[in-house]
Protein backbone atom coordinates (compact mmCIF):
# COMPACT_ATOMS: atom_id res chain seq x y z
CA UNK A 1 0.00 0.00 0.00
CA UNK A 2 3.26 2.10 1.22
CA UNK A 3 4.51 1.72 -2.84
CA UNK A 4 0.65 2.62 -4.37
CA UNK A 5 0.19 5.38 -2.24
CA UNK A 6 4.10 6.92 -3.19
CA UNK A 7 3.43 6.80 -6.59
CA UNK A 8 0.19 8.23 -6.71
CA UNK A 9 2.42 11.50 -4.87
CA UNK A 10 5.21 11.45 -7.84
CA UNK A 11 2.29 11.27 -9.84
CA UNK A 12 1.01 14.03 -8.49
CA UNK A 13 3.93 15.84 -8.35
CA UNK A 14 5.15 15.90 -11.91
CA UNK A 15 1.57 17.01 -13.24
CA UNK A 16 1.20 20.52 -11.63
CA UNK A 17 -1.62 22.94 -12.50
CA UNK A 18 -3.80 19.99 -14.53
CA UNK A 19 -7.64 20.40 -14.38
CA UNK A 20 -10.42 19.54 -12.23
CA UNK A 21 -12.56 15.70 -13.20
CA UNK A 22 -15.74 17.31 -11.89
CA UNK A 23 -17.74 17.34 -9.39
CA UNK A 24 -19.81 13.88 -7.58
CA UNK A 25 -23.59 14.68 -7.20
CA UNK A 26 -23.85 11.32 -5.50
CA UNK A 27 -21.84 9.14 -3.10
CA UNK A 28 -23.17 5.94 -4.03
CA UNK A 29 -24.55 6.63 -8.03
CA UNK A 30 -22.32 7.72 -10.75
CA UNK A 31 -22.77 10.18 -13.40
CA UNK A 32 -23.03 9.31 -16.84
CA UNK A 33 -20.65 12.46 -18.41
CA UNK A 34 -16.28 11.21 -17.94
CA UNK A 35 -13.93 13.84 -16.98
CA UNK A 36 -12.40 16.13 -19.55
CA UNK A 37 -9.34 15.19 -21.28
CA UNK A 38 -6.18 16.04 -19.72
CA UNK A 39 -7.97 16.80 -16.37
CA UNK A 40 -6.20 14.36 -13.08
CA UNK A 41 -8.21 14.71 -9.47
CA UNK A 42 -8.03 12.76 -6.16
CA UNK A 43 -10.95 11.67 -4.71
CA UNK A 44 -10.98 10.18 -0.85
CA UNK A 45 -14.13 8.44 -0.19
CA UNK A 46 -15.28 7.44 3.85
CA UNK A 47 -17.63 5.40 4.21
CA UNK A 48 -18.81 4.78 8.14
CA UNK A 49 -21.34 1.37 8.40
CA UNK A 50 -22.82 0.40 11.47
CA UNK A 51 -24.73 -2.83 11.88
CA UNK A 52 -26.37 -4.05 14.98
CA UNK A 53 -27.84 -7.38 13.55
CA UNK A 54 -27.18 -9.76 14.60
CA UNK A 55 -23.98 -7.98 16.67
CA UNK A 56 -22.97 -4.81 16.98
CA UNK A 57 -20.08 -3.16 14.83
CA UNK A 58 -18.98 -0.19 13.14
CA UNK A 59 -16.80 -0.11 10.08
CA UNK A 60 -14.49 3.11 8.71
CA UNK A 61 -13.73 2.24 5.09
CA UNK A 62 -11.23 4.47 3.60
CA UNK A 63 -10.56 4.85 -0.39
CA UNK A 64 -7.66 7.32 -2.27
CA UNK A 65 -8.54 7.17 -6.05
CA UNK A 66 -6.89 9.18 -8.73
CA UNK A 67 -9.19 10.12 -11.92
CA UNK A 68 -7.72 11.19 -15.17
CA UNK A 69 -9.69 12.33 -18.12
CA UNK A 70 -8.16 10.28 -21.24
CA UNK A 71 -10.37 11.52 -24.02
CA UNK A 72 -13.88 13.22 -24.32
CA UNK A 73 -15.20 10.26 -23.60
CA UNK A 74 -13.13 7.52 -21.76
CA UNK A 75 -12.19 8.10 -18.11
CA UNK A 76 -9.06 5.90 -16.57
CA UNK A 77 -9.48 5.73 -12.32
CA UNK A 78 -6.64 4.42 -10.06
CA UNK A 79 -7.84 3.33 -6.72
CA UNK A 80 -4.32 3.39 -4.66
CA UNK A 81 -5.72 1.98 -1.61
CA UNK A 82 -9.15 0.49 -0.40
CA UNK A 83 -8.38 -0.57 3.67
CA UNK A 84 -10.59 -0.10 6.81
CA UNK A 85 -10.93 0.24 10.30
CA UNK A 86 -13.01 -1.95 11.99
CA UNK A 87 -14.05 -2.31 15.47
CA UNK A 88 -16.36 -5.41 16.81
CA UNK A 89 -16.55 -7.96 19.26
CA UNK A 90 -13.93 -10.14 17.67
CA UNK A 91 -11.53 -7.87 16.49
CA UNK A 92 -10.77 -4.38 16.39
CA UNK A 93 -8.00 -2.52 13.66
CA UNK A 94 -6.96 -1.14 10.20
CA UNK A 95 -6.41 -3.51 7.30
CA UNK A 96 -5.42 -3.02 3.86
CA UNK A 97 -8.81 -5.04 1.31
CA UNK A 98 -7.54 -3.82 -2.10
CA UNK A 99 -6.44 -1.75 -5.01
CA UNK A 100 -8.45 -1.40 -7.98
CA UNK A 101 -8.48 -0.08 -11.74
CA UNK A 102 -11.77 1.57 -13.04
CA UNK A 103 -12.70 2.55 -16.67
CA UNK A 104 -15.96 4.80 -17.79
CA UNK A 105 -16.53 5.27 -21.32
CA UNK A 106 -19.50 7.85 -22.14
CA UNK A 107 -22.02 6.89 -24.96
CA UNK A 108 -24.35 9.47 -25.26
CA UNK A 109 -24.85 13.20 -23.60
CA UNK A 110 -27.78 13.86 -20.37
CA UNK A 111 -28.72 17.21 -22.08
CA UNK A 112 -28.24 16.63 -25.81
CA UNK A 113 -29.58 12.91 -26.16
CA UNK A 114 -32.85 11.59 -24.82
CA UNK A 115 -31.09 9.77 -22.17
CA UNK A 116 -27.15 9.50 -21.18
CA UNK A 117 -25.39 6.75 -21.10
CA UNK A 118 -22.21 4.99 -19.63
CA UNK A 119 -20.50 1.74 -19.77
CA UNK A 120 -18.24 1.21 -16.62
CA UNK A 121 -16.09 -1.78 -15.75
CA UNK A 122 -13.80 -2.37 -12.99
CA UNK A 123 -11.19 -4.66 -11.76
CA UNK A 124 -9.90 -5.17 -8.13
CA UNK A 125 -7.42 -7.40 -6.35
CA UNK A 126 -6.05 -7.69 -3.08
CA UNK A 127 -4.80 -10.37 -0.84
CA UNK A 128 -7.00 -13.36 -1.50
CA UNK A 129 -9.56 -11.26 -3.32
CA UNK A 130 -10.47 -10.56 -6.81
CA UNK A 131 -13.62 -8.45 -7.85
CA UNK A 132 -14.30 -7.88 -11.77
CA UNK A 133 -17.61 -5.12 -11.47
CA UNK A 134 -19.83 -3.98 -14.69
CA UNK A 135 -22.43 -1.36 -14.74
CA UNK A 136 -24.55 0.68 -17.05
CA UNK A 137 -25.17 4.30 -16.02
CA UNK A 138 -27.80 6.11 -17.34
CA UNK A 139 -28.47 10.31 -16.58
CA UNK A 140 -30.75 12.41 -17.74
CA UNK A 141 -30.64 16.31 -16.86
CA UNK A 142 -34.24 18.18 -16.57
CA UNK A 143 -33.11 21.75 -15.76
CA UNK A 144 -31.34 22.38 -12.15
CA UNK A 145 -32.50 18.63 -11.79
CA UNK A 146 -30.47 15.54 -12.49
CA UNK A 147 -31.99 11.73 -12.30
CA UNK A 148 -29.27 9.25 -12.45
CA UNK A 149 -29.38 5.23 -12.84
CA UNK A 150 -26.96 2.71 -12.31
CA UNK A 151 -27.31 -1.20 -12.93
CA UNK A 152 -24.93 -2.74 -11.49
CA UNK A 153 -23.39 -6.60 -11.84
CA UNK A 154 -20.03 -7.86 -9.87
CA UNK A 155 -18.60 -10.80 -8.88
CA UNK A 156 -15.91 -11.65 -6.21
CA UNK A 157 -14.14 -14.37 -5.90
CA UNK A 158 -12.10 -14.72 -2.45
CA UNK A 159 -10.62 -17.05 0.51
CA UNK A 160 -7.93 -19.25 -0.15
CA UNK A 161 -7.21 -20.38 -3.80
CA UNK A 162 -9.88 -17.68 -4.36
CA UNK A 163 -12.03 -20.75 -4.15
CA UNK A 164 -15.17 -18.64 -2.40
CA UNK A 165 -17.14 -16.63 -4.28
CA UNK A 166 -20.51 -14.28 -4.46
CA UNK A 167 -22.19 -12.75 -7.06
CA UNK A 168 -24.47 -9.10 -6.55
CA UNK A 169 -26.74 -7.44 -8.87
CA UNK A 170 -27.56 -3.68 -8.16
CA UNK A 171 -29.83 -1.35 -9.00
CA UNK A 172 -29.62 2.44 -7.88
CA UNK A 173 -31.38 4.94 -8.69
CA UNK A 174 -31.60 8.71 -7.51
CA UNK A 175 -32.15 12.38 -7.90
CA UNK A 176 -30.02 15.98 -7.66
CA UNK A 177 -31.44 19.11 -7.29
CA UNK A 178 -29.14 22.00 -8.10
CA UNK A 179 -30.19 24.69 -5.85
CA UNK A 180 -27.07 26.87 -7.08
CA UNK A 181 -24.20 26.25 -9.01
CA UNK A 182 -22.39 25.25 -6.00
CA UNK A 183 -25.16 23.44 -3.93
CA UNK A 184 -27.03 20.29 -4.36
CA UNK A 185 -29.54 18.46 -2.67
CA UNK A 186 -30.81 14.51 -3.19
CA UNK A 187 -31.79 11.25 -2.27
CA UNK A 188 -30.56 7.85 -3.39
CA UNK A 189 -32.08 4.10 -3.11
CA UNK A 190 -30.32 1.75 -3.47
CA UNK A 191 -31.56 -2.27 -4.61
CA UNK A 192 -29.75 -5.29 -3.94
CA UNK A 193 -29.26 -8.76 -5.19
CA UNK A 194 -26.79 -11.01 -2.86
CA UNK A 195 -26.18 -13.92 -4.72
CA UNK A 196 -23.44 -16.27 -2.12
CA UNK A 197 -22.38 -19.12 -4.01
CA UNK A 198 -23.74 -17.32 -7.19
CA UNK A 199 -26.47 -18.90 -6.15
CA UNK A 200 -30.21 -17.50 -5.32
CA UNK A 201 -31.37 -19.65 -2.67
CA UNK A 202 -31.40 -17.26 0.37
CA UNK A 203 -32.98 -14.60 -1.41
CA UNK A 204 -31.38 -12.19 0.12
CA UNK A 205 -32.35 -8.71 -0.76
CA UNK A 206 -31.25 -5.31 1.03
CA UNK A 207 -32.94 -2.08 0.14
CA UNK A 208 -31.14 1.25 1.22
CA UNK A 209 -32.38 4.58 0.86
CA UNK A 210 -31.37 8.21 2.40
CA UNK A 211 -30.48 11.92 1.44
CA UNK A 212 -27.51 13.53 -0.01
CA UNK A 213 -25.78 16.89 -0.01
CA UNK A 214 -22.87 17.84 -2.42
CA UNK A 215 -21.08 21.50 -2.43
CA UNK A 216 -18.52 22.66 -5.02
CA UNK A 217 -16.16 25.26 -5.25
CA UNK A 218 -13.22 26.12 -7.30
CA UNK A 219 -11.00 23.23 -7.84
CA UNK A 220 -12.92 20.94 -4.85
CA UNK A 221 -16.02 19.61 -4.29
CA UNK A 222 -17.21 17.29 -1.21
CA UNK A 223 -20.61 15.10 -1.44
CA UNK A 224 -21.96 13.68 1.86
CA UNK A 225 -24.61 10.37 1.72
CA UNK A 226 -26.77 8.56 4.37
CA UNK A 227 -28.22 5.72 3.30
CA UNK A 228 -30.48 3.61 5.92
CA UNK A 229 -31.58 0.27 5.75
CA UNK A 230 -35.15 -0.13 4.89
CA UNK A 231 -34.72 -3.90 5.27
CA UNK A 232 -34.73 -6.37 7.85
CA UNK A 233 -31.10 -8.14 6.48
CA UNK A 234 -29.06 -9.45 8.97
CA UNK A 235 -25.06 -8.82 8.89
CA UNK A 236 -25.74 -5.54 6.51
CA UNK A 237 -25.32 -1.96 8.13
CA UNK A 238 -27.96 -0.61 9.65
CA UNK A 239 -27.16 2.58 8.36
CA UNK A 240 -24.01 3.95 6.25
CA UNK A 241 -22.80 7.38 5.77
CA UNK A 242 -20.10 8.43 2.95
CA UNK A 243 -17.89 11.50 2.46
CA UNK A 244 -16.29 12.01 -0.66
CA UNK A 245 -13.98 14.53 -0.66
CA UNK A 246 -12.22 15.68 -4.09
CA UNK A 247 -9.69 18.31 -5.44
CA UNK A 248 -8.33 18.76 -8.98
CA UNK A 249 -4.37 18.26 -9.08
CA UNK B 1 -20.41 35.38 -40.51
CA UNK B 2 -21.31 36.96 -36.67
CA UNK B 3 -19.31 37.96 -33.93
CA UNK B 4 -19.20 36.96 -30.26
CA UNK B 5 -16.08 38.62 -28.66
CA UNK B 6 -15.51 42.17 -29.65
CA UNK B 7 -14.07 41.66 -33.27
CA UNK B 8 -13.64 37.65 -33.04
CA UNK B 9 -15.60 36.29 -36.44
CA UNK B 10 -17.67 32.74 -35.99
CA UNK B 11 -19.13 30.57 -38.15
CA UNK B 12 -21.21 27.46 -37.95
CA UNK B 13 -18.93 24.94 -37.12
CA UNK B 14 -17.37 26.99 -34.02
CA UNK B 15 -20.96 27.37 -33.14
CA UNK B 16 -21.71 23.52 -33.24
CA UNK B 17 -18.20 23.10 -31.57
CA UNK B 18 -19.57 25.75 -28.55
CA UNK B 19 -22.70 23.58 -28.21
CA UNK B 20 -20.99 20.08 -27.84
CA UNK B 21 -18.58 21.16 -25.44
CA UNK B 22 -21.27 23.48 -23.52
CA UNK B 23 -23.46 20.25 -23.02
CA UNK B 24 -20.47 17.90 -22.00
CA UNK B 25 -18.11 19.76 -20.09
CA UNK B 26 -19.93 22.20 -18.08
CA UNK B 27 -22.09 19.75 -16.52
CA UNK B 28 -19.51 17.49 -15.38
CA UNK B 29 -19.36 20.02 -12.30
CA UNK B 30 -23.04 21.55 -12.42
CA UNK B 31 -25.87 21.94 -14.74
CA UNK B 32 -26.69 23.82 -17.43
CA UNK B 33 -27.71 27.50 -16.73
CA UNK B 34 -30.18 29.23 -18.97
CA UNK B 35 -28.58 31.62 -21.10
CA UNK B 36 -30.67 34.22 -20.37
CA UNK B 37 -29.64 33.75 -16.30
CA UNK B 38 -26.47 36.26 -17.21
CA UNK B 39 -25.59 39.54 -19.87
CA UNK B 40 -23.82 39.02 -22.75
CA UNK B 41 -21.39 40.78 -21.07
CA UNK B 42 -20.89 38.72 -17.99
CA UNK B 43 -20.59 35.24 -20.02
CA UNK B 44 -16.76 35.72 -21.34
CA UNK B 45 -15.64 36.42 -17.65
CA UNK B 46 -17.80 33.42 -16.24
CA UNK B 47 -16.51 30.94 -18.68
CA UNK B 48 -12.92 32.15 -18.20
CA UNK B 49 -13.32 31.72 -14.54
CA UNK B 50 -14.04 27.44 -14.94
CA UNK B 51 -12.33 27.17 -18.41
CA UNK B 52 -9.30 25.36 -16.30
CA UNK B 53 -11.12 23.61 -14.46
CA UNK B 54 -12.58 22.37 -17.59
CA UNK B 55 -9.80 21.80 -19.47
CA UNK B 56 -10.84 24.50 -22.26
CA UNK B 57 -8.14 25.58 -24.89
CA UNK B 58 -8.65 29.14 -25.62
CA UNK B 59 -10.33 27.95 -28.90
CA UNK B 60 -12.41 25.68 -26.82
CA UNK B 61 -13.59 28.34 -24.33
CA UNK B 62 -14.05 31.08 -27.21
CA UNK B 63 -16.25 28.15 -29.10
CA UNK B 64 -18.52 28.02 -25.83
CA UNK B 65 -18.85 31.90 -25.14
CA UNK B 66 -19.90 32.50 -29.21
CA UNK B 67 -22.44 29.91 -28.67
CA UNK B 68 -24.29 31.02 -25.84
CA UNK B 69 -23.71 34.85 -26.83
CA UNK B 70 -25.22 33.50 -30.44
CA UNK B 71 -28.64 31.87 -28.32
CA UNK B 72 -29.23 34.76 -26.32
CA UNK B 73 -29.13 37.08 -29.60
CA UNK B 74 -31.21 34.06 -31.27
CA UNK B 75 -34.10 34.34 -28.29
CA UNK B 76 -34.15 37.90 -28.82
Amino acid sequence: MKAALRAGIFVAAILPGLSFGGARHFGFIYEAPTSAPGSFELENWVTWARTTNPEHSDQVAFRHEIEIGITDRLQASIYLADWFYENDPAKSGFTYSDSAIELIYNLTNPVIDPIGLSVYQEYRGGDRFFEWESKLIAQKNLGPLILAYNATVEAVWKGKGLTDHEGEFQQAVGASYEISPRFSVGIELLHEFIFPKWQDEEKIRNVFVGPNVAVRHGNWFVTVTALAQATDTSEEADFQVRTIFGFGL
Amino acid sequence: MATARKGQSVNLAMLHEGRTLFAHRCIECHTLPVVWRYSSKDWPDIVDSMSQRASLKPAEREAIIAYIIAVRLAEH
